[in-house]
């Protein structure tokens, strides 16, 4: 009869069961239903394909499911969400994703944003640093910025940037400025811009070192600085922005914001060679585009009405601000956060609408940096915690935060060994592959790359 | 022709060329010279294998599959991804229908090409498994499944409420 019953087809082998189900006693009823609840996810009442096939199966199929569809299986069940959030399929689909080749007509927009912060983050959770190295420098620093390959520091009087490639560090400028307040190294990598106490923002070529443009501000001290290719951005306290064309050494706009206390503009970016994005102290975002001659407003979120009430502005200034252009999706990804909240926004220029993605409640007691590029723990997305913090490296309150960046002690190249990566950077700055952490006191800067 | 056994111990003829699709026979023929004893393949039934060897009957010239494969193995990890994609898209009708069978079938057949390591069929077969949880909401996915909601209302809430900040759309 087993012979029998082996060579029926699987729709055929369930009626079977079931004609001999209804022949069965009570007792052999009850017999029966005891078995197959001991086989668990095999029995038959409970057919759950993903689980009964092998694992590496069941993780393929995954891979193969928008996103969407992976979060709608985090919640279907205990073992899919197990398999759902597991290192390996978003891995895999991170990996997917970056090539584009697998779900994109599918993804919209928000999709190609969310996954870009997943990919950044994974990266760094994975990834082992090809160099870490600390520096000692004569001076305290007072500004520190990464970009591409390079990563520039202002220690006192001198502006020192140094290029890595590969597992090697090798300075390449140092030339003599005063005390710079804010460093900003131009994507290319060719030019970096700063600010300093002076009152004046200079734009340096890299590696020669010269200086090749320079504005001073009479009376207002300059804040920020940014470069993006021809582009120099100048923020002077009391809310006036400059766009220069530093090459043309023309001045493209000036432009005054409304002076008022709780709107002063307290972080500034360049994000694409037309689009300027300003926050203000009242969170809310205002994006410029630049024209031939004058600064075009475009749109600005009010974020407070956006999150209710529930940000206090009150209790202390925004304090840092990172605007992207992400060109996959047309969004600018904007990270905003003071010493106790922050929001991640993704701003879509065209149709004028932000989506908040994410505020959160920080729970550390101190940030206190001048610049950071603002990178999220994407906990929500991994599931481990309901509300997303802050990745480690940005963290400068403890070193508790930094050793989770599951990082190996740097080196320290001097024999001052007092120095070491539990102690708290005071300033820091990261971007996608490379992070600068100054220690001011100790004179020291740490600099991790995951360069290849 | 190549004789294989089944589960029940049925023995079934088929030509070499067709089943050298899988990559376990292939291996098994490399391995061992050319015999008239049958192999055994006790975790493969009699109809699974008939499908399967449907399939590579209709597939057994395709080149371009089987060039793809060799492709994806000699440059490295990342394109083979895309072999994959493009692998997709080539399927044809006959795929599609292949695949509209019942889930017991279905899961079977995954298991059957895993064994085998029929790598185009595991990958059919995870597709359209995948095609079938795409665009569908938690419960419909649960009904799809039978899938038991395991979670306790705590759990859920948290779940559903980790899952909203990007459901935002």
């Amino acid at each position: 009869m087993t012979e029998q019953f082996l060579t029926l087809g699987p729709n055929q082998r369930i009626e079977a069961l079931k004609e001999i189900l209804a022949d069965l006693s009570p007792y052999e009823k009850a017999i029966a239903k005891k078995e197959l609840s001991l086989g668990g996810s095999l029995g038959i009442s409970r057919f759950d394909i993903l689980c009964c096939v092998p694992a590496d199966i069941a993780y393929r199929i995954l891979a193969y499911l928008r996103p969407s569809s992976l979060l709608a299986c985090r919640q279907v069940s205990k073992a899919w969400r197990q398999y759902a959030m597991s290192d390996r399929v978003i891995g895999d689909y991170v990996k997917a994703a970056r090539q584009g080749s697998r779900i994109p007509s599918e993804l919209s927009g928000t999709h190609s944003a969310f996954r870009w912060f997943a990919d950044r983050e994974l990266r760094w959770e994975r990834a082992r640093p090809a160099l870490a190295k600390t520096i000692e420098v004569a001076n305290q620093i007072s500004a520190l910025a990464v970009g591409g390959s390079l990563v520039a520091a202002s220690c006192g009087r001198s502006l020192k940037v140094w290029r890595i490639s590969g597992t090697c560090l090798r300075q390449i400028v140092n030339v003599r400025a005063n005390t710079a307040n804010r460093i900003s190294i131009c994507s290319s990598g060719k030019h970096l811009a700063y600010s300093s106490y002076m009152r004046e923002a200079k734009v340096y070529s890299v590696p020669s070192g010269n200086l090749l443009f320079e504005v001073r501000s009479a009376v207002a001290p300059i804040d920020q600085v940014d470069i993006f290719r021809d582009l120099l951005a100048v923020l002077k306290r009391g809310n006036t922005i400059e766009i220069h064309n530093w090459r043309q050494r023309t001045l493209i706009t000036r432009f005054q914001q409304e002076q008022s206390a709780a709107a002063a503009a307290c972080a500034m970016r360049l994000c694409t060679a037309d689009l300027l994005v300003i926050a203000l102290a009242d969170w809310s975002v205002l994006i410029y585009s630049i024209g031939q001659n004058m600064l075009l407003y475009r749109w600005s979120a009010q974020l407070l009405a956006r999150a209710g009430s529930s940000i206090p502005s009150a209790d202390s200034a925004l304090r840092m601000k990172t605007a992207v252009f992400d060109p996959s999706s047309a969004l600018i990804l904007v990270t905003l956060f003071n010493k106790s909240n922050s929001i991640f926004l993704a701003i879509d220029p065209n149709k004028q609408r932000a989506h908040v993605y994410n505020y959160c409640k920080l729970d550390l007691n101190t940030l206190d940096f001048l610049d950071m590029h603002f990178l999220y723990k994407l906990a929500a997305y991994r599931g481990k915690t309901s509300s997303p913090v802050l990745h480690p490296v940005c963290c400068s309150t403890s070193g508790n935060h930094l050793c989770s960046l599951r990082v190996p002690r740097p080196v320290t190249s001097t024999s001052d060994s007092r120095q070491s990566i539990d102690a708290v950077p005071d300033i820091a700055s990261t971007d996608d592959n490379i992070a600068a952490l100054g220690f001011s006191s100790a004179k020291l800067i740490t600099i991790f790359s995951f360069c290849r | 022709m190549i004789k294989l056994t089944t589960a029940e111990g049925a023995i079934i003829e088929v030509e070499r060329e067709v089943i050298e699709q899988s990559g376990t026979i292939r291996n098994i023929l490399n391995d061992v010279r050319m015999s008239d004893k049958p192999i055994p393949l006790p975790n493969v039934s009699g109809p699974i294998l008939t499908k399967i060897i449907q399939y590579c009957e209709h597939h057994k010239n395709d080149s371009s599959r089987r060039q793809l494969k060799q492709e994806s193995q000699n440059i490295e990890n990342d394109s083979s991804e895309a072999a994959i994609q493009r692998a997709i898209e080539k399927m044809d009708e006959f795929d599609h229908n292949f695949c509209r069978v019942d889930q017991g079938t279905l899961f079977d057949i995954l298991l059957a090409a895993n064994f085998l390591d029929i790598q185009p069929l595991l990958d059919l077969a995870g597709y359209t498994v995948a095609n079938m949880i795409n665009g569908k909401t938690v419960k419909e996915i649960r009904d799809t499944f039978h899938i038991k909601n395991d979670f306790s209302p705590e759990d859920e809430e948290r779940v559903i409420k980790e899952n909203s900040w990007c459901e935002n759309e």
